[in-house]
């Protein structure tokens, strides 16, 4: 049982593909591409799910605006918020 | 591989690419740093993810079609030829893995010829083109932060990534692109096959998604919106030139005989540019430095000595010079840089205000209008010079470097991302919901952290009034 070279005792000119299971490339590639499409699907589908919860929960104006608060605190702490305010 | 220096031929050819791997890798962590360190607090993450991600969904994707488009679609196809055949860069191709380069299996549609000589060279040469692509889908990224969602933006960065700029390669940058043998196309570091394709392509999203909340007043005057890290932005502004040098070496070919091309009957080895023609790695370190130096002197005064700027112009520069950096004398290089500098900033502020477009790390300018800039003055500063080591192909001119502009920034960059963008809008899947971008990105994507943040907190708390160590 062998899958691909069994000894390197042979000219190693003749050697080309090493890998295991050689011939099989075309059904490795379509492996490959349905799990590229498939990983965008799952990606879309959590993404979407997200964002209308977000959405959904940030109806409440009053978590927004705390969210927001939150936010411009970290952005722009309180004292610098009033130099500004000051030099304005 | 059965000589010495064959063998070291070779080898060094693979080590020679494998550094410029490793060298480009630092464009990205650059490009990452500098994106998160330009983005508010509130969108660190999602920053970081969403071009962290560029990397593993463009390198399947080159992996599956991008590598065979650049060798399969030079002709256009259908302009100078048909789709050629290029049995090595498919995907299914016994030297898309390891190989030893001994004979073909049966049916592959590989010569002897093929195997000996893309078996060391396949992984490697692959991979330096890889890295162009992830630059040019990191370029978008950053135009793009704080309003884009994630899953639309990798469709993006894939169409650019592994399909539309790779085509710009084929055409015209290599030897036998139909733009090099018609228009005379030259190109050699990129200023349109990489930068004015991702400028165009960034400005065509830009336009479909709109700027971020409050960027403009009613007025329309724009805001600052500040980076929240400056010396993140600086050291990966600093990781992006550290990863240029190896871009830059990753677009020449480091020994090659070029004498029978010549028409010499000796051989005569040199590095040579993309298209087999005679360069020099001292030439371009020369003229790297010099355009960098350019573009940040000009970047310097225009901007009044503003370090996004500076850093920025710096980039512009080497970007306005690289078409021609094989062959100008370097301080030919300076002076264009400086040009490419003034006219990124300039462009900039003027397209900001007029058309309202919220580029929020001057992408568009630095790479689209810069390297546009870059391909179009070559056309003037090397009129005349063969385009490549093939007679019969025409020569370098201002209107050919001018018709290939357009085609790198607009046809494949503005258009195809316009289009994706309108699609991708039509679907309800490009932009952040408002209250989402409002609240910021990560308070979404990382609720669950921000909540165990809070108990975390009142736990403490809990546990501190129970041991006696504060009152309550």
């Amino acid at each position: 049982m062998s899958t691909g070279i069994e000894t390197w005792n042979q000219s190693l000119l003749d050697i080309g593909a090493m890998y295991p299971f050689p011939g099989t490339e075309m059904i490795w590639v379509i492996i490959g591409l349905v799990t590229w499409i498939g990983w965008h699907v799952i990606q879309f589908k959590t993404e979407n799910t997200v964002y209308a919860e977000e959405e959904k929960s940030f109806e409440n104006k009053d978590k927004l605006m705390a969210a927001m608060k939150l936010s411009a605190a970290e952005t722009l702490d309180e004292e610098m918020k009033a130099h500004s305010n000051n030099l304005k | 591989m059965d000589s010495d220096i064959g063998a070291l031929t070779v080898i060094f050819t693979e080590f020679y690419y494998w550094v410029t791997v490793v060298f480009m890798f630092l464009i990205h962590v650059g490009f990452c740093m500098y994106e998160v360190g330009a983005s508010r607090k509130k969108n660190m993450m999602h920053t970081l993810m969403k071009n962290t991600m560029v990397i593993p969904l463009v390198t399947v994707t080159f992996f599956y079609f991008g590598w065979w488009i650049y060798f399969g679609w030079s002709n256009g196809p259908f302009i100078t030829g048909g789709v050629n055949d290029a049995p090595w860069a498919t995907p299914w191709s016994e030297l898309m893995g390891t190989h030893m380069g001994g004979k073909p299996a049966n049916g592959s549609g590989l010569t002897s010829d093929d195997t000996m000589g893309w078996a060391r060279i396949n992984g490697v040469f692959w991979a330096a083109f890889l890295l162009f692509s992830w630059t040019a889908a990191s370029i978008v990224s950053g135009a793009v932060i704080e309003r884009i969602r994630s899953g639309a933006f990798w469709i993006l960065a894939v169409l650019i990534g592994s399909f539309t700029w790779i085509i710009d390669a084929a055409w015209g940058w290599s030897p036998d692109g139909w733009m090099v043998q018609l228009l005379g196309y030259h190109d050699a570091y990129a200023s349109g096959v990489i930068h004015a394709i991702a400028g165009g392509f960034a400005l065509g999203v830009l336009i479909v998604i709109g700027p971020r909340i409050g960027k403009f007043r009613a007025d329309g005057s724009p805001r600052d919106i500040v980076p929240h890290n400056p010396w993140l932005v600086t050291i990966g502004l600093f990781l992006i030139y550290t990863g240029f040098w190896g871009f830059y070496v990753a677009c020449n070919i480091p020994i090659f005989d070029i004498g029978p091309a010549a028409g010499m009957d000796q051989p005569f080895f040199s590095t040579t540019n993309i298209y087999l023609a005679p360069t020099s790695t001292s030439a371009i370190t020369f003229n790297f430095l010099m355009s960098l130096s350019g573009g940040m002197m000009a970047g310097y005064v225009v901007s009044k000595g503003d370090a996004f700027w500076t850093y920025s112009a710096g980039l512009a520069g080497v970007i306005g010079a690289s078409a021609g950096n094989d062959l100008y004398h370097p301080i030919q290089a300076m002076v264009i840089a400086m040009g490419a500098a003034v006219l990124a900033y300039k462009m900039h502020y003027w397209v900001e205000r007029k058309f309202k477009i919220d580029d929020a790390v001057g992408a568009v300018a630095v790479h689209g209008y810069a390297g546009f800039y870059g391909v179009f003055i070559c056309g003037f500063v090397l009129w005349g010079y063969p385009s490549s080591m093939t007679e019969g192909y025409a020569a370098i001119t201002p209107w050919g470097q001018f018709i290939g502009a357009v085609i790198m920034f607009g046809v494949l960059g503005f258009i195809p991302a316009w289009i994706m963008s309108m699609v991708l809008n039509a679907m309800g899947v490009l932009r952040i919901p408002p209250r989402v971008e409002l609240a910021g990105l990560d308070l979404a994507e990382y609720h669950g952290r921000y909540l165990d943040e809070a108990d975390v907190y009142e736990a403490e708390v809990a546990e501190a009034r129970a041991r006696g160590l504060i009152n309550g």
